[in-house]
Order: C-alpha cells, then sequence, then structure tokens
C-alpha cells in the first residue's frame, strides 16, 4: 500500500524534463530564426517562416497541455 | 463538556471554514503561476492576478471529478469527522497565514494534510495515520518535485540563453508574450487541482452530515444533503472556485515578492523557462499518480533558472528559509490541527473556542503585516519581506543597486569637489521605478558607467 512507485517517479522526471528542454529548444530557435543574422538589418522571408513555423509547433504543444489539463477531453 | 452542537451548524461551520481555507489558498499560491510574470513585467501585477483569479475560477469549475477522499489514504477515512476536518481547515489557514505574513511560499496541500494528521493522531494515536502512505506520496514526492522541476528549468535557461547572459531586447519581448501564456497555463492546472480539493472537503463533510441526519431520522433530506458517492451540487462548485477566485485577486504580494524577486533576479525567458518545466512536472506528476505541490515546483524552478544564469546572485538564505518552511509544514500544521480537534471535541463550547482563537490570530497576523505593507504597487521594489523591523525608504536604501544614479569614479574620492558630488548624489531622489520593470543585470566584475535604459521591449 504504501510502495514508491519509482518507476512512475523517474516518468515524471523524465517527461518533464523532456517536454522543458523540448519547448525551451523550440522557442529559442524561434527567436534565433527571427533574429537578423550579421550584418543584416532584417530578417528573411525563409527564416521568418522558419520561426513562425517553431512558434506554431511551440504552440501545439502547449495546446496539448491544455488537452491534458482539461477533464472533458479525456472524458 | 458543554451541549453537542447541532449536525447542520457544524456543517455549516466546516463549510464555511473550508471557503476561507480557499480563500487563503487563493492568496497564498497566486505567486505560484504570476511571481515571475510580475517580476519581469509581462503582466502589470493588478492586471495578472485578475487573470490568475478568473483561470483559478475556470480551472475550479471545469474538473468534475471530486476528490474521493481528502486523505489520500493517509489516515483512517472512519476517522475523518466534521470536526475532524474542521480542526485540520484551522490548522492549514493558520499555516497559510503565518507563511505568508513572512512571505515564505509553502505549500497549502500539505498544511490541510498535516492538519489533519494532527487531528486523527489526536483522536485514534499513531495507530489512525497510515505513514508509508505518508512517506511515499507526500515527503517523497516534495522532495522529488523541487529538484526535477530546478533541473528542467536550469537546462532550459542554459537553452533559451546559448552562452549569452542577457538576452536580446526583441527576443525578451517575445518571451514576455509566452510567459503570459505559460502562467496563465500554470494559474488554469492550479485551479483544477486546488479547486477541486476545496470541492472534495466540503462535498465530503456534506455527505457525512446527511449519514449523521439520517442515523437519527432516517426519512430526513435536508436541502444540502449529499449521498455517498454523487457529484458536488452546483453551489459547491460555484463558492469554491469563487473563494480561491476572490483569495488569488487578493493577491498575496508578500510571496509574490518572494517568488519573483526574492530568489533570484529574473528577465523573461528565464520567467519562461521556470513556468514551463512547473507545467510540465504538474501536468506528468498528474496523469502519472503523483500530486505534487505547485509551490514546491514553481520555487524549484525559479531557484533552476537563476542558477543557470546568475549564480553568483541567487539569494541561498531564502531558498533555505523556504526549506524550512516546507519542513516545518507537516509537523506544525500537525500541532495546530491535533490542538484544534482536542478543542472542538469538547463540545459547542470548544467549537467557539477554536473559532475565536483562529479570528483572533488571523486578525493579529493581519495587524502585524501592515507595518509592512506590500501591495500591487510595491511588490517590485524589494526582494526582502520585512515582518517586524520597519521597512527602509526606498529613497535612502535600496537594496537593489540603482542603475540611474552612477557610482563616482575610484580616483575622485579624495578631490575636495568629491564630497560635494557625494552630497548632490545621495540627495538625488531615484526615478519612480515603473511596475514590473525588469532590471539590467551587471555581472559583478564590471562597472555600470552609464546609467542602463529600460530594457523593456
Amino acid at each position: 500500500m504504501g510502495s514508491v512507485n519509482w518507476m512512475a517517479l523517474l516518468q515524471v522526471a523524465l517527461v518533464t524534463i523532456g517536454a522543458t528542454v523540448a519547448i525551451a529548444t523550440l522557442m529559442s530557435a524561434a527567436n534565433w530564426a527571427f533574429t537578423p543574422v550579421a550584418g543584416a538589418d532584417t530578417v528573411t522571408g525563409g527564416r521568418r517562416i522558419l520561426g513562425f513555423v517553431l512558434l506554431c509547433v511551440t504552440g501545439l504543444l502547449i495546446i496539448f497541455g491544455l488537452y491534458l489539463m482539461i477533464p472533458y477531453f479525456r472524458s | 463538556m458543554g451541549a453537542p452542537m447541532s449536525i447542520e451548524l457544524i456543517v455549516l461551520i466546516v463549510v464555511i471554514t473550508a471557503l476561507v481555507f480557499d480563500f487563503t489558498n487563493g492568496f497564498h499560491d497566486a505567486a505560484n503561476a504570476m511571481a515571475t510574470s510580475v517580476a519581469t513585467g509581462a503582466f502589470k501585477p493588478k492586471v495578472a492576478v485578475l487573470l490568475a483569479a478568473v483561470m483559478n475560477l475556470v480551472g475550479a469549475c471545469l474538473s468534475t471529478e471530486v476528490a474521493k477522499t481528502i486523505s489520500s489514504g493517509m489516515v483512517d477515512d472512519a476517522l475523518v469527522t466534521p470536526q475532524t476536518v474542521f480542526a485540520a481547515l484551522v490548522g492549514a489557514i493558520l499555516w497559510n497565514l503565518l507563511t505568508w505574513l513572512f512571505g515564505l511560499p509553502s505549500s497549502s496541500s500539505h498544511a490541510i494534510f498535516g492538519a489533519l494528521i494532527g487531528a486523527v493522531l489526536f483522536q485514534a494515536g499513531m495507530a489512525g495515520v497510515h505513514w508509508s502512505i505518508v512517506v511515499s506520496k507526500i515527503l517523497l514526492p516534495a522532495l522529488v518535485a523541487p529538484v526535477v522541476a530546478g533541473i528542467a528549468s536550469f537546462l532550459a535557461t542554459k537553452i533559451s540563453y546559448h552562452g549569452e547572459h542577457n538576452a536580446p531586447k526583441d527576443a525578451k519581448k517575445r518571451y514576455r508574450t509566452a510567459q503570459k501564456v505559460s502562467s496563465l497555463m500554470v494559474a488554469l492546472a492550479h485551479g483544477t487541482s486546488d479547486g477541486q480539493k476545496t470541492m472534495g472537503i466540503i462535498t465530503l463533510v456534506l455527505v457525512a452530515g446527511t449519514m449523521e441526519i439520517q442515523q437519527i431520522f432516517p426519512d430526513a433530506n435536508p436541502w444540502w444533503g449529499q449521498a455517498p458517492g454523487s457529484s458536488p451540487h452546483w453551489w459547491v462548485i460555484l463558492l469554491a472556485g469563487l473563494a480561491i477566485a476572490l483569495g488569488t485577486y487578493s493577491g498575496g504580494w508578500r510571496i509574490m515578492r518572494t517568488m519573483g524577486k526574492g530568489m533570484a533576479e529574473i528577465e523573461p525567458p528565464q520567467g519562461f523557462a521556470a513556468e514551463t518545466s512547473a507545467m510540465a512536472a504538474i501536468l506528468a506528476s498528474s496523469h502519472l499518480g503523483f500530486g505534487l505541490s505547485t509551490t514546491h515546483v514553481v520555487s524549484g524552478a525559479i531557484m533552476g533558472t537563476g542558477l543557470a544564469r546568475t549564480p553568483e546572485e541567487v539569494r541561498w538564505k531564502t531558498g533555505g528559509r523556504m526549506l524550512s518552511a516546507w519542513l516545518l509544514t507537516l509537523p506544525a500544521a500537525a500541532i495546530v490541527g491535533a490542538g484544534a480537534a482536542w478543542l472542538a471535541h469538547l463540545g459547542t463550547g470548544g467549537f467557539i473556542g477554536v473559532i475565536v482563537v483562529l479570528v483572533v490570530l488571523s486578525v493579529s497576523i493581519k495587524i502585524i503585516s501592515s507595518r509592512n505593507h506590500i501591495s500591487h504597487e510595491n511588490v517590485n521594489d524589494s526582494r526582502d519581506v520585512k515582518v517586524l523591523a520597519k521597512a527602509a525608504l526606498s529613497s535612502q536604501t535600496s537594496p537593489i543597486p540603482n542603475p540611474f544614479i552612477p557610482p563616482l569614479p575610484e580616483k575622485l574620492g579624495d578631490h575636495p569637489m568629491a564630497n560635494t558630488t557625494m552630497r548632490l548624489t545621495q540627495l538625488k531622489k531615484p526615478k519612480p521605478k515603473n511596475k514590473g520593470t525588469s532590471y539590467p543585470t551587471t555581472p559583478r566584475n564590471e562597472t555600470p558607467s552609464t546609467p542602463k535604459a529600460d530594457s523593456r521591449g
């Protein structure tokens, strides 16, 4: 009854670290994409598109988090 | 001993006390979602708590899965009577208020668990508590939560800054926007978990009260009555949601200051990293069967992100005080819970005595807090939450170096004009700080030679 579920604890740790690192990487990559290259004043079209795609993927992950959070979607 | 109280009166008192606890839960945990956003300026303070209150209310109403037992198996459920619940709530309220006074983030869940353990210990001794469950469901997660969140936040911060010390201005603007989303999600998650906790408490008291009445009058069906296993009344959901929302809106500014400024200086990318880490931990744990404290998770995440960017500026003293509060929560709440249970079981007089003690102590704490009042107007003005000592005036001493007053060059110290310059510098009032301004952080080996402009994007 009181035994510790170490596997679940490990899963929580790995999922937490993995998800956080993934979202941070996407956000950081999006920021990189929106930053003009050295010597340039504006961001090229390709980098801007890449930035928006990365932001959209980040947003989808956050929406997935909402899906996990709201019981109505899981009932 | 005093005459026994009517069941309806006991139920009414316990329901009101549960709503009061929900209110304290709200302002105690408001900082979990919004502290970093307020500190970095992503949200203005009042807007932050308003949005957090709305999200808490929405979250509380979204969740229909009321806790089957408030004890999660820690204590023998047969011992959980309305009087026991009342004693537990009183213990939790007082611990919440005390830690709020000192600006210490601590777990409201652990407070009520601790108080419940204390009340049951008084009733049934050690046999009434399942200590293995206490270790596996409370103590171990309490140790793991901040560490895991801290590691995740540390890594995320390192990635976000990729070698730089300060984020570029336009990146800060994007991260501020992202922070708004992440903090709202933490507020929503808090509402779904903590909101339904109080609903569960109230529902269980209504069920217990109904069963007690029906033992005497089998055909009785009070309007507030509830059958075991039934869903909570709509007014229970609404009241619990409103109580936690109102508590959140009142701000809990003392704890907000500690979390937003007291542990480490936070920039928007760090705030986003901390909130994201907290969100991931809360969602992962709730789906895999562990209940992690939002407070522990967010506090650990903030420490982690502070370590990643400015390790020399992390305030370990504040962290130590916080850790002490966490370690003391269970035993301290248990002591108060046991005392309240002893008084409540004396009869009507004892019950009233507990209420009087609760009111007197609550008012006393509120009066003491007014010596150093912290509100949405000054929450970012200092890192410290003072209790008994008078707070220093911000124009005379500032715990944070004012970037708008440049220090004198070293060699000027002996010149006769230096004294005049120094006096003028001391007389010059610093510009009023904008709410939520994030201070540009200067590494210790550099001296700012010119006033730095506001770094808000």
